[in-house]
This record gives structure tokens, C-alpha cells and sequence, in this order.
């Protein structure tokens, strides 16, 4: 894919898929600002391997459930870049707990960050994109969006409503030449979260047989969510919005 | 279909359908708890007469602690409660470009959070047989063009029905989910400048009419009973067909070509 001279926002680049996508759409030719909450190392390590191979990054720290923030950090994206092509909607609270375990702050967190943040990061790049008349947003989901994820029923919860998201931005946003579609993954193996989250107990996780849940006999990984998302991002996409694309390796087929 | 002695918690006592299915559920000998939460810009419903049988409640649906004393108060009148209906939906009309972060906020409150504590509180009080109804709606799956937070909200609880259905369904609680659409006021409600789904409506509608609060009321009072004891997790469309039919006219296609 070639994304020379574009622009990406990705949240949550610090780890995991949020890390592959940047790393990708930079080894397609975009400068990639990179945006973190706490994983300050992890941020810091995708600008340097972004930059070691001749790309472009920034790295913003962001609360992107504070509007305020969010704002600010589109600002300071427009300052240094000057557009903004590719907003990535990538993070995710996910602290696993019980349907009947859950506490109200705990919901209201993972509320914050899986819905609010995407709402709000969407917002604050409207007019951008607006005016440029073309613009790309890309919301990270889940399989959970649709498959119950029983160890962490909330997480599921916001994988539902972001589906929703990307089809009404879809409706709303056509008209100003920008697209919104949704990436679902499945299981996808990254480095450990900082503590962040719980391991879930779902039974997908409980025993994983790598060959008889994945037909293609493996787990994702974040540079295959990359390659997507990069695709997306892309001038070849155009006709492709509102969708919500599973990337599995075929596994909700066969759990 | 022996549904007389269950009890049924109705969240919403105020609306036009949760007084019919109270009614027409008395009408099966069941016990009713009828709900009406306080909710701003509404006027205030009159107060149903609590006669045996009936039990009226004021919860506050956003209050864990609200939603567990008002099923320990089922619990000590009626020795059980047998079904939970969510009907409690709220729509405020704004596009993502114009829409507040608090208007946002509140509108997932009043949909997904309510759904989800009546849902911990369903699963810590009801016993084996027990049944969560979400009335919800097609715009958990079709966007609106105009009320974005809504069908947010929607798809949310989606999710909350699937996941309730694998926890709650280990202890013998079925949950199940209603996508209403094409009621007579749907157009005033989310007609949109984006969205063809609500021009002309009525004659989109393959059944040839509106879906009404008894075809509601029938549906709700079968998932009630022991014959629907299969039925978990599932999203039952209930808009006469008008999602499956883009032709503009409830006319057959042939019919159409000729225009």
C-alpha cells in the first residue's frame, strides 16, 4: 500500500495491535503519530523503530476519554504535520471481570476509554478531515463485537456499540468524502499489557489448541492487523465503508 | 401457555408498551411490578392504583443499590420473581458532529448501564427458570442517520443479552432480546435527511401495516412461558419484515419495474 504523504493518528500505539498498525502504515509511507496513556517505553519504541527504518513519528500522551485532551492532541498532530489523513481508534480497557463481579467505577472506565475515547478522538478530527474533503477513520473492534466474551462482559458491551459507531459515522460522514470501517480481531498474540489486565478466563482462552481454533493454524499477530488497517487507510478502500471486517484466522467458525 | 403466579418486574411502568404488558399480563394471572423511574422532560405519569397482585416502584435503574432493594422487596412480597423486562429506552436525536459529551454520556446511561445493573441484579435474585426480556431495537443493526448515541446504546445491550445468555444460562435464567422497529410514530422519531428507512415507511412494511403494542405484548408473554424454555441468547426481529425490503413498497418487485 502506498500512504506517501498521509497522516495517521493511532491510539493506544504503545503496545500491542495498536504498535503493529503503526509500524505498518509507517512501512507504507505515512508519518504516524503516536498516541499512549501510560506505556511511555512502549510509545518511545515505536517511534525509534519507526524512525531506524527512515519513517517519520511523534509520540503525544493522551487521556482519550478527556475532551480536552483529545482536542488538544489533534492540535498539536496539526501543528507538527499539518493533516491529519487516518484516525485509528486502537485502545481498549479490558480488566476481565465477571458479569456479576463488576463495579460501577470499573464499568464506567471501561465505558470511557472503549466508547467515549473513539467518540471523542472521532469528533476532534471532523473538521480536519472535513475540510481536506478525504479522510480515513478506522475503529479497532473485536470478535467480541458480536461473539460474548465471557470474561469480560462490558468489554463486549463496548465491541457492540463501536459497531454501531463506524455504521453511523459511515452514514454521516460519507457525504464529506471520508470512510469509517471497523477491524474485528480475533485472537492475537502480544507482549504482556503492564499489568493493565487480567488474563481472561472466556472459554476460548481457557484451553487453546492453536490448530484447532484457528484454521489457518495460528494466533494473529499485530502486523497482520496492520496490513488491513494499512489497506483501509489507503486510496484503493474508497468504496468500502460501514463495514465491520473479521480477521480471525477463521477461528469464530470453528469455537 | 401457564404463565399465573410468576412475577414480572416491568422497568419502565410509564411507557404506552410497558402498561400493556402489565395489563395484559394481570390479565394471566401473573404478579406484576411495575416500574416508573423518574426521567427528565417527561410528565409524570399517574400513579397505578397497587391492587393484589401489583406492586408499583420508583427505582432508580442507575443505582446498584436501588436495583438490589427493589428486587429484595419482590422478593419479600411475592417469594420470587420470575421474569425481568428492560423496555426502558430513551432517544435524543443528535448527529456525532454536534452531539456533547455529556448528552453522549447520558444516553448510554439511560439505555446500556440501566440494562446492565438490572441484569447483575437479575442474576444474583433470579433462581432457575428465571427470564431477561431487552426490549430493545432494530437500531442495534441499522443506523439511524440522526440519534447516534441511541443506536450505540443498543448495540451494547446486544452484547450485554449474548453475554447474560452464557453466564445467567449455567444457572437456568433464559435471556433474550427484542428488536422492535416500524411502530407508527418511527418516522417523527428517527426520520432522518441521510436515511431513506423511514420515507414512506408504512408501505415498506412487507406484513402491510404497523408492528402494535399487542403483537409486542404476545411475543413477550410467549418468552415468558415454559415453551420458549430453548430460546437464549436470541435477537428476535420484530419489524414486519421492513428491514428485508428496499424495493420501496410492500407491492411485489415485478410490480416496481414497470413505474
Amino acid at each position: 500500500m502506498d500512504l506517501k504523504g498521509k497522516t495517521a493518528l493511532v491510539t493506544g500505539a504503545g503496545t500491542g495491535i495498536g504498535k503493529g498498525i503503526s509500524l505498518e502504515l509507517a512501512r507504507c509511507g505515512a508519518k504516524v503519530a503516536i498516541n499512549y496513556y501510560s506505556s511511555v517505553d512502549g510509545a518511545l519504541d515505536t517511534k525509534t523503530r519507526i524512525e531506524e527504518t527512515g519513517g517519520v513519528a511523534m509520540v503525544v500522551q493522551t487521556d482519550i476519554s478527556d475532551k480536552e485532551q483529545v482536542n488538544a492532541m489533534v492540535r498539536k498532530v496539526m501543528d507538527q504535520y499539518g493533516r491529519i489523513d487516518i484516525l485509528v481508534n486502537n485502545s481498549a480497557y479490558q480488566p476481565n471481570i465477571n458479569l456479576l463481579e463488576y463495579d460501577e467505577t470499573t464499568y464506567d472506565r471501561v465505558m470511557n476509554t472503549n466508547i467515549m475515547g473513539y467518540f471523542l478522538c472521532t469528533q476532534a478530527v471532523l473538521p480536519y478531515m472535513k475540510e481536506q474533503k478525504k479522510g480515513r477513520i478506522i475503529n479497532i473492534s473485536s470478535v467480541h463485537s458480536k461473539r460474548p466474551f465471557e470474561a469480560d462482559p462490558v468489554y463486549s458491551m463496548t465491541k457492540g456499540a463501536i459497531k454501531m459507531l463506524t455504521r453511523e459515522s459511515a452514514v454521516e460522514f460519507g457525504r464529506y468524502g471520508i470512510t469509517v470501517n471497523a477491524v474485528e480481531p480475533g485472537g492475537v498474540r502480544v507482549e504482556r499489557m503492564n499489568g493493565h489486565s487480567r488474563p481472561a478466563k472466556g472459554n476460548l482462552h481457557r484451553r487453546y489448541d492453536i490448530s484447532r481454533v484457528f484454521p489457518v493454524g495460528r494466533m494473529g499477530l499485530p502486523s497482520d492487523i496492520g496490513y488491513l488497517v494499512s489497506f483501509l487507510a489507503s486510496d484503493e478502500s474508497e468504496h468500502i465503508s460501514g463495514s465491520c471486517i473479521r480477521i480471525d484466522g477463521g477461528s469464530m467458525l470453528v469455537v | 401457555m401457564n404463565r399465573k403466579d410468576k412475577t414480572i418486574f416491568i422497568t419502565d411502568g410509564n411507557s404506552l408498551l410497558g402498561k400493556q404488558i402489565a395489563k395484559e399480563a394481570a390479565k394471566e394471572g401473573m404478579r406484576v411490578v411495575l416500574n416508573l423511574p423518574a426521567e427528565p422532560g417527561l410528565p409524570d405519569a399517574a400513579r397505578p392504583d397497587e391492587q393484589d397482585g401489583c406492586l408499583v416502584t420508583d427505582s432508580d435503574l442507575l443505582s446498584r443499590k436501588a436495583m438490589d432493594d427493589v428486587f429484595r422487596k419482590i422478593l419479600n412480597k411475592f417469594g420470587k420473581i420470575d421474569v425481568l423486562i428492560h423496555n426502558h429506552n430513551h432517544v435524543i436525536r443528535k448527529s456525532i458532529e454536534e452531539c456533547d459529551e455529556e448528552t453522549f454520556r447520558k444516553e448510554m446511561e439511560w439505555n446500556a448501564k440501566t440494562a446492565f445493573f438490572c441484569t447483575q441484579a437479575a442474576g444474583r435474585y433470579m433462581k432457575e427458570g428465571g427470564r431477561i426480556l431487552y426490549l430493545s431495537s432494530i437500531h442495534d443493526e441499522k443506523p439511524t442517520g440522526c440519534a447516534f448515541p441511541y443506536s450505540l446504546s443498543k448495540g451494547a445491550v446486544k452484547m450485554l443479552c449474548r453475554e447474560a445468555a452464557v453466564v445467567l444460562g449455567r444457572k437456568g435464567i433464559r435471556s433474550n432480546l427484542i428488536e422492535l422497529g416500524s411502530g407508527r410514530e418511527d418516522d417523527r422519531i428517527f426520520g432522518s435527511d441521510l436515511s431513506n428507512l423511514y420515507q414512506r415507511y408504512e408501505s415498506k412494511i412487507p406484513i402491510g401495516r404497523f408492528v402494535s403494542y399487542q403483537d409486542i405484548t404476545n411475543l413477550v408473554l410467549f418468552l415468558c412461558s415454559e415453551e420458549s424454555a430453548a430460546l437464549n441468547g436470541a435477537d428476535i426481529r420484530m419489524d414486519g419484515g421492513l428491514l428485508l425490503n428496499y424495493t420501496g413498497s410492500n407491492k411485489p418487485a415485478r410490480q416496481e419495474e414497470g413505474r
